[in-house]
């Protein structure tokens, strides 16, 4: 008989390793950021702050500039979105830039963590359950639904953040929500995953009427 | 899709044709190449579904018909 491959193998030892390791680097970082100078970790810790602003674009001119030479027929495009930077940040500064790093942080960790307990819940509790069946669900939501919250929490502290450093800032906020990149990946794995889940619900009634089959 | 638990109407007269044959649930279970805990769940009425190949085994086994290990009681 075909020896039968432990279905949760690879991705097991591979979140397992992946979760080890952020946990021991967060620690560091997060020891390192409050003990000892020098050490950032996150946003924590930055004695500078800097952000770019992807929604404006500026053009060198044309105006050649040196080092850059395009071979005949090509052209070359100097332009470039404005990093701002300021090396003696605000409380509000600090904390928006942070966020701009956490928020992110926090959302893929969370998805580890859901996926190492959906794991260990299926090696516990059997594949063809309907624990597992919900854990796979609820992992599908926080993947949709998270990444497009952290793309505009994220667009949105950005934004706070380039109008505390610029004066041609509009001061409003409300323009990050509408600039946000879609996480098109993300998305499309979290209705994957969605869909997924159902899969396997239809799975338990089979295995279900399976395990009565003489 | 429907969830519903539906009971059925046939019984299993594993009990009888054991009797007549001189045979445990065990040493059936062992020729027809069932586990004991399946027969077990077979002969107490608990099974939702069986395989033609497994009564196919236990027609042989047992020297019967499936008319003889099945019939059909309405409630």
């Amino acid at each position: 008989m075909a020896r039968v491959r432990n279905p949760m193998e690879p991705m097991s030892t591979a979140v397992t390793a992946i979760l080890t390791l952020a946990a021991g680097l967060t620690g560091m970082g997060l020891l390192g950021g409050l003990f000892v100078g020098g050490v950032r970790f996150l946003g924590i810790g930055d004695k500078s702050v800097c952000v770019t602003d992807k929604t404006t674009t500026v053009g060198a001119g044309e105006a050649p500039a040196t080092g850059v030479s395009p071979s005949p027929g090509a052209t070359v495009d100097l332009s470039a979105h404005p990093d701002y930077c300021t090396e003696s940040p605000g409380l509000l500064q600090s904390l928006l830039d942070a966020a701009t790093q956490l928020v992110p942080f926090v959302f893929i960790v969370g998805a580890l963590l859901l996926l190492f307990q959906l794991i260990r819940g299926a090696e516990r509790d059997g594949l063809y359950t309907t624990q597992t069946a919900e854990r796979l669900h609820r992992l599908g939501w926080w993947l949709l639904a998270g990444s497009v919250l952290v793309a505009i929490a994220v667009s949105t502290a950005e934004k706070a953040l380039i109008d505390s450093l610029s004066r041609d800032g509009d001061g409003s906020v409300i323009s990050g929500l509408w600039s946000w990149d879609v996480p098109f990946m993300a998305i499309l794995t979290g209705l994957g995953v969605l869909s997924f889940a159902r899969i396997m619900r239809v799975g338990v009634t089979m295995r279900e009427d399976l395990d009565g089959t003489v | 899709m429907p969830e519903e638990k539906q009971e059925h109407s046939i019984e299993v007269h594993l009990d009888r044709l054991l009797e007549e044959n001189g045979m445990t649930l065990a040493e059936l279970a062992a020729r027809v190449g069932v586990t004991h805990v399946n027969l077990s769940i077979l002969k107490n009425g608990r099974a939702r579904a069986m395989r033609f190949t497994t009564l196919t085994r236990l027609c042989e086994v047992l020297g019967c018909q499936p008319g003889d290990l099945l019939s059909h009681r309405p409630h």
